[in-house]
């Protein structure tokens, strides 16, 4: 069984780190144009929660340890098999075929860029580690 | 003996409904009619194919080998008229196929335009891949575009033009964006948006009707006198069921075609599933209509194993989706609108009718920015959510929504406390199915 990421709660009005989100929500309206300004890209902070920021790949000891161990899954029932998430692959892994089935992408060759979990319209795609490293 | 199954409809609910029988049925005939002669694509990419996101050839969702494996005989033609006495399904053509199953998957179509005007060329509706290619192609030419209508599919249409480079006028009737499922203050987040990017909303504005010179569109005029030359006018005021096959074969109809729990309509033999097929909601207690993919994915499953002889009822889910309005990922779960929507004449693609039908509830809300959680408590269980922006929330919420969880331990104090009353619901949530987000 796989244990999830995410942030632990709703950040209240005066959490700053909130407003990295709506920055980052905001750059999710360019996605629909490529090239355009820097996309969405996520970032594991030190409490090992997901929270998507706007900003440089992180290089730091927790997405070492992400490298290491953990993948991108796909949630059941949000899927529309657009094909966005394939599309985008630089390693040109099928994604969308791990979506359909709501199956994890457990690829050797996925270099856990980001690019299918920030450019799907329908937030199926996320960052997950193995339970016991969660 | 060989079973010879029919599948009506190349959607989504008629492919899986076809994958479902070859899996139980390895000698049947499948033949599957409908006149669209392109490959299964995916009907919510053409979203994204608009925007520019994703090329055409992506939006297949089947690869040629997989369809092959599947051994379906596609036949592109329109079907005429149905005679489930005599078990045949007549075509335009002139044949007839002979069946032992038959399933009606024909979806549902826009409402066409009732403004004069409108079968001029240049005006425009978004159903299939052949309608969004005719956009791209206009788009090329750049100028004005009009878009009249809600929901969904209207800004679809609004932020792919936008994106290929035209200049779009968005007509709202009455003062606010789908006033139907979101709240005042989502209409306004979506439409500061558009306007930001360039989207001009015309609010209170009525379409009169289209002008033209020489059979192509020019110009659009509004009731109250206005102007807009446009070399594209696209209409999304809502959808309807494709019945007339079903209501002219003497099967019962409703705004849908009427199924019962295995998806059989009245006819014997004859099963409907997708956004044609009106189903009972438990948690409503009447029969309403999804126009909902995942839905029609799951009904066209269960359809296709109940006609190889299954006999699994079909459970409607929640009804939830996910779509991108101006740029924000927003999630819909559950009842979360009602009252009138003078911008939509029926629902929209991508839209239940359950997500409507709401009863007495106390609402929790919160907004950071462009993140807004919503959420709606009933008497005993959470009715529904929208969760726009940020989607941690989107999860946890739908599983309380989906399981029809007892929140009244908390109710009170979510309603008195609305400034914590999500971190309750989501520490209640964590307590009840440990402190993950998985979607069960």
């Amino acid at each position: 069984m796989l244990r999830f990421l995410r942030r632990r709660a709703a950040a209240p009005a005066h959490d700053p780190a909130h407003a990295a989100g709506g920055a980052a929500s905001e750059s999710s309206a360019n996605e629909g144009r490529r090239g355009e300004g820097p996309g969405t890209l996520v970032t594991i902070v030190g409490s090992g929660a997901v929270q998507p920021v706007r900003g440089p790949l992180p290089t730091d000891a927790e997405r070492l340890r992400l490298l290491a161990r953990g993948h991108v899954e796909a949630v059941a029932g949000r899927c529309v098999q657009c094909g966005i998430c394939s599309y985008n692959c630089p390693m040109g892994i099928d994604v969308r075929s791990y979506s359909r089935e709501a199956r994890p992408v457990l690829e050797s060759h996925c270099i856990l860029c980001g690019e299918c979990v920030a450019r799907c319209p329908r937030g199926v795609l996320r960052f997950a580690l193995p339970d016991a490293d969660a | 003996m060989t079973r010879r199954y029919v599948v009506v409809g190349t959607g989504i609910a008629g492919l899986s409904a076809c994958e479902a029988i070859r899996e139980r049925d390895a000698s049947a005939s499948i033949t599957l009619v409908g006149e669209e002669p392109h490959p299964f694509y995916s009907r919510p990419g053409l979203a994204y194919l608009l925007t520019g996101s994703v090329p055409e050839k992506r939006l297949y969702v089947r690869t040629p080998a997989e369809v092959a494996a599947l051994g379906i005989d596609r036949i592109h033609a329109r079907a005429a008229s149905l005679h489930p006495a005599e078990h045949r399904l007549a075509l335009e053509d002139g044949r007839t196929i002979g069946y032992d199953r038959l399933l009606l998957a024909t979806g549902a179509v826009s409402i066409p335009p009732e403004f004069p005007g409108g079968e001029l060329d240049g005006v425009m509706q978004l159903d299939g891949l052949d309608q969004a290619r005719a956009m791209l192609q206009r788009a090329r030419r750049r100028g004005s575009a009009v878009v009249v209508g809600g929901g969904s599919t209207a800004l679809e249409i609004v932020e792919g033009l936008h994106a290929q480079g035209m200049h779009v006028h968005y007509f709202l009737r009455g003062d606010r964006y789908w006033s139907k499922v979101l709240d005042p203050v989502e209409s306004a987040i979506v439409e500061e948006r558009l306007e930001m990017e360039g989207v001009r909303i015309h609010r209170r504005t009525e379409i009169a009707r289209a002008v033209g010179e020489n059979g192509r569109l020019a110009a659009v005029e509004t009731v109250a006198g206005e102007r807009i030359p446009c070399g594209v006018l696209a209409v999304a005021v809502g959808i309807r069921p494709r019945l007339a096959l079903a209501k002219e074969a003497g099967i019962e109809v409703d705004r849908g075609v009427t199924v019962n729990e295995l998806l059989e309509t009245s006819a014997a033999d004859v099963f409907a599933a997708g956004d044609v097929a009106q189903v009972l909601d438990p948690a409503t207690g009447r029969a309403e209509l999804d126009a909902l993919w995942n839905s029609a994915l799951r009904m066209g499953r269960a359809a296709g194993a109940n006609m190889a002889g299954a006999g699994e009822p079909y459970r409607k889910h929640v009804p939830m989706n996910v779509t991108r309005v101006a740029g924000l990922v927003t999630t819909v779960i559950g009842a979360v609108g009602g009252g009138k929507d003078p911008d939509l004449k029926t629902m929209t693609r991508g839209q239940s009718e359950s997500w409507t039908a709401r009863g007495p509830s106390t609402t929790v809300q919160e907004r950071h920015g462009t993140d807004r959680v919503r959420v709606l408590l009933g008497e005993r269980a959470v009715q529904g959510a929208i969760v726009m922006g940020s989607q941690v929330l989107s999860h946890p919420l739908a599983r309380l929504v989906a399981d029809r969880v007892d929140v009244s331990s908390i109710r009170a104090r979510c309603a008195a406390d609305p400034a914590t009353a999500l971190d309750r619901l989501l520490a209640f949530h964590d307590r009840l199915y440990g402190n993950r987000a998985a979607a069960g």
